[in-house]
């Protein structure tokens, strides 16, 4: 099985693109749309090259579950909706040298390095067994302590993630505290102004006894 | 003219760079989260196609159990991130990077 060249140049354009769009645009939630077109471009570039498995993984997790979780993130962090000023450190031109800098030398070895090793495709008995059969088998045999691991890693990832986000003892004081404050300041003002009212209905009211006794 | 593993790893090495790009120029937190999500994909791109393009019969697929064992760690990271950002939005009322400068000297 070969890889469709057009498949190919049409399905990178788009990743470079969705990437591209990620890193420039100024409104953080367009930034995550572009994000989603993104990777889920990357999983049609897995469909393309013959990762089935691997293709419905990044469809679910990265072009789903992840997004919703940026998104949340950005809707309970409001001031990060509202773009200020261009949204890139001062210094970008910089960031741009090292990022093409490093973009020359990973494409330069990638291209002067011989390919001549990595020509080999499926072999007919592994296409006979199926790649996702294969993959299965080899996540549970080869891999096994490291597959058993990542579940212990996402559920710490979950605990500590529960753990940082909620409101804690101190922090509940303190924004009571915080409250109570706002609330004594308003009442102290609206009191003074009141008052400043009072004064001036008097002050006006005033002159204009005097000026009827002359 | 075919596609092979040096096209696969142009493209990989062109989004990783983005996302480096993204990382070091944004300033918003959450912004930057995205741009290493980039990097990682661009990552899991050479891991799929060297399992592709390199098969090997010894230690079939490490590639692809690689690249999954990658999106784990991601989906983990992303939730902790989110987590943390939201905690400095609470503390600071922002998540721009260079406003969060606390610990500054």
């Amino acid at each position: 099985m070969t890889v469709n060249p057009v498949a190919f140049y049409v399905i990178s354009a788009g990743v470079l693109g969705g990437a591209a769009a990620v890193v420039t645009l100024r409104n953080i939630v367009h930034a995550a749309v572009a994000l989603v077109a993104c990777l889920f471009m990357v999983g049609a570039l897995y469909l393309a090259i013959g990762a089935d498995f691997l293709a419905a993984a990044q469809i679910l997790i990265y072009a789903g579950a992840i997004p919703v979780l940026i998104i949340f993130g950005i809707m309970l962090t409001r001031g990060s909706m509202t773009p200020q000023g261009s949204g890139f450190v001062r210094i970008w031109p910089l960031a741009l040298l090292v990022s093409a800098g490093l973009a020359a030398l990973l494409i330069g070895t990638a291209a002067v390095s011989s390919d001549s090793w990595y020509t080999a495709v499926y072999p007919q008995d592994l296409l006979d067994n199926g790649v996702t059969r294969t993959l299965g088998r080899v996540l549970l045999t080869s891999f096994a302590l490291p597959f058993e691991v990542a579940s212990v890693l996402l559920l710490a990832a979950l605990v500590g993630a529960v753990t940082l986000a909620r409101r804690d003892e101190r922090e509940l004081q303190l924004e009571e505290a915080q409250r109570q404050r706002r609330e004594r300041e308003e009442r102290v003002r609206r009191r003074r102004e009141e008052r400043e009212r009072a004064r001036a209905r008097t002050a006006l009211v005033a002159p204009s006894q005097e000026g009827e006794v002359p | 003219m075919t596609v092979g593993i040096t096209h696969m790893l142009v493209v990989s090495a062109a989004l990783f760079s983005i996302g480096v790009f993204g990382l070091l120029a944004r300033r918003n937190g959450i912004a930057m989260l995205m741009s290493v999500e980039l990097m990682f994909n661009g990552v899991n791109i050479a891991l799929v196609s060297f399992a592709r393009f390199g098969y090997n019969n010894r230690q079939p697929l490490s590639g692809l159990a690689f690249a999954l064992f990658v999106i784990t760690v991601a989906a983990a990271e992303v939730a902790v991130a989110v987590a943390l950002l939201l905690l400095a939005y609470r503390r600071h009322s922002t998540v721009q990077a260079d406003e969060l400068d606390e610990l500054r000297g």
